[in-house]
């Protein structure tokens, strides 16, 4: 690497966990390479072999502390398989997908709110010092805004209180079921608030497609390109964040595979191993690892489903599709877009499950005959999850293999990390506000990098470019 | 008074720091004095890397910021004697802070006064 410059930024700020970010320039400043390292090491597929596989819904949730919920509903997906059980009471179903649908809403009411809305509200190159959410909270045109955030965020966290039993960490989902129903005061509660839920998303989604209508010249080619899409859909081709089957389309819409049960993941998805970063890249197996890459998420579910089964949110989706004439949205900071009209969607499906008296009933769980494999997926907030495990006869657990979403994105991200310093950093002057670009790049995927080990303090970053022999040629601090 | 313990501080908390006068945050404390200390704490005027680390500043902040919160905050860290990972006892003399800790804040919260000790118990 003789006669090439470094920059790194570590940690890559406001997203969820520990990432790193490096960037070879040559001796006149053009980028020759850049990466989104993972350096973080989760481990959980090999710390849960031997373990009963009834703790295991309880025990995988633990590597994480912000998307606990979709691990442990996974989980329990997939050993509803192995305890034979295909379809779940109408109550067990229901009391999951409520505590799925406030999961995806207060995580995605974090991510817009907490880490994105400074970066659209103050723009890019603005004074870090203020381009937080504390800086959101300050400024009175923007404080309502970031206190609906906190509010939306805190009704999802208690709709997982009222049904997981434990905010961060919950214990309802059990193989086959669930452990309770909603309790008439947590009904009545919830409903309560809801219609004011809902208003509130509209709103958001309103000033998040206005920001980027006014914006499209700019973030129209921001970190974008064509790509791939999967998620999972239900059988009819509704957007189904719960359950359904794999499908993937190309960068133009063409189907390249569709109802594919989640027991065949691996034959249409294969992993490979990069030695940089703990994170593997996944990529569809007919295509190859060259061109087989995919986004998941919230963009990749607008382009795959064909249609969304609540009015409001059905509405977004259209309006949505028409930015791409109804072809795929390949518009990277698009996303937030998409990721506003799934927290519309949760909010309709929140009242109609409320609405559902089956959401009271007594059926928790369903039976049926020991299997010795299950494959759980379901489409967590930041993209399609996968679980799959074989259990012995001892009912420990032989093998697990994860897919996160956030794997599922690793090329995508590291796409847009290359698009955005191609574009603003290659030749150019280091500066704070084009690194916090590379990092918007990022942040539009809302990785969640496996990280519960960085719980206190604040870590400072600090970019330095070092010349060939190591001497510090420019260097820049938060 | 309204307790709550909780895995790691969320956002959302700011709206139940924003209920109440006084906020104390109790923890285990790697450092710092034994077999306790209290702390006046500063809401924050700007927040972390990530929201996995939210700081009981921070908090504090959010709630001044979103709610108007204009209350104290105070943390107690309660020095800890062994972080062993697979040991999930308390040693004897953790056992002591903590026992010394619980006094300290019952005694004060009846009073209705919290100050830091001084000088700090032994």
């Amino acid at each position: 690497m003789s006669g090439l410059n470094r920059i790194v930024i570590e940690p890559v700020t406001r997203v969820e966990g520990h990432g790193k970010v490096t960037i070879l320039l040559d001796n006149a400043g053009r980028v020759q390479q850049t990466r989104l390292h993972i350096v973080e090491f989760r481990g959980f597929e090999r710390f849960i072999q031997g373990r009963p596989y009834w703790e295991v819904p309880v025990l995988v949730q633990r590597l994480c502390g912000i998307c606990p919920v979709s691990h442990h509903l996974a989980a329990a997906k997939a050993m509803d398989k192995v305890v034979g059980v295909d379809r779940l009471t109408a109550t067990g179903e229901k009391m999951r997908r409520l505590m799925h649908y406030g999961q995806v809403l207060q995580s995605h009411a974090l991510h817009f709110f907490h880490l994105v809305s400074p970066d659209l509200l103050f723009g890019f190159d603005a004074d870090p010092a203020i381009r937080n959410v504390v800086g959101v909270a300050k400024d009175p045109r923007f404080s309502e805004l970031a206190v609906h955030g906190v509010l939306l965020r805190k009704y999802g966290q208690e709709i997982i209180l009222a049904t997981a039993g434990k905010k961060i960490h919950g214990t309802g989902a059990i193989p086959g079921g669930i452990n309770k129903c909603l309790s008439a005061e947590d009904q009545a509660r919830f409903q309560a608030d809801i219609d004011q839920m809902i208003g509130w998303s509209v709103d958001t989604l309103a000033l998040c497609k206005q920001y980027t209508r006014s914006h499209m010249d700019e973030l129209a080619d921001f970190g974008s390109f064509p790509s791939n899409h999967l998620s999972i859909v239900r059988a009819d081709g509704a957007m189904d964040l719960y359950d359904g089957l794999l499908r993937a389309i190309d960068a133009q819409g063409k189907v390249i595979f569709d109802k594919v049960e989640p027991e065949a993941y691996h034959e249409v998805i294969r992993e490979e191993v990069r030695p940089w970063s703990y994170m593997k890249f996944p990529f569809i197996r007919a295509l190859g690892p060259e061109t087989g890459w995919y986004r998941v998420g919230p963009l990749a579910r607008l382009n795959t489903c064909d249609f969304i089964d609540t009015p409001l949110a059905e509405a977004e989706r259209q309006e949505f599709k028409a930015l791409a004439g109804g072809r795929p949205v390949n518009v990277t900071m698009a996303y937030h877009w998409a990721r506003l009209i799934e927290v519309l969607h949760c909010t309709e499906k929140i009242r109609d499950l409320l609405a559902d008296p089956d959401i009271r009933g007594t059926d928790l769980v369903a039976t049926g005959s020991r299997r010795p494999e299950g494959v759980g997926i379901l489409e967590a907030p930041r993209g399609t999850l996968f679980h799959h495990y074989r259990v012995n006869d001892l009912d420990q657990v032989e093998m697990a293999n994860l897919i996160v979403s956030t794997t599922n994105n690793n090329e995508p991200m590291n796409q847009a990390v290359h698009k955005v310093a191609m574009d603003y950093l290659d030749g150019k002057t280091l500066t704070e506000g084009v690194l916090n670009r590379i990092e918007v790049a990022i942040r539009a995927y809302d990785p969640c990098l496996s990280c519960a080990t960085h719980a206190l303090g604040r870590m400072p970053l600090v970019v330095e470019r070092r010349d060939a022999s190591g001497q510090i040629v420019d260097r820049i601090g938060r | 008074m309204f307790v709550q313990a909780g895995y790691q501080f969320d956002p959302e908390d700011a709206f139940l720091v924003a209920q109440n006068p006084v906020v104390v945050f109790v923890d285990a404390a790697a450092e710092g004095p034994a077999p306790f200390f209290l702390r006046r704490l500063e809401p924050a005027r700007n927040t972390g890397f990530s929201t996995h680390a939210l700081t009981p500043e921070i908090v504090l902040g959010l709630a001044r910021d979103c709610f108007g919160w204009q209350g104290e905050g105070w943390v107690l860290g309660i020095r800890g004697c062994s972080f062993e990972p697979f040991v999930e006892r308390l040693t004897p003399e953790a056992e002591a802070h903590l026992e010394a800790a619980r006094a300290f804040l019952e005694a004060a919260l009846r009073e209705g006064v919290l100050t830091a000790p001084s000088p700090l118990p032994e």
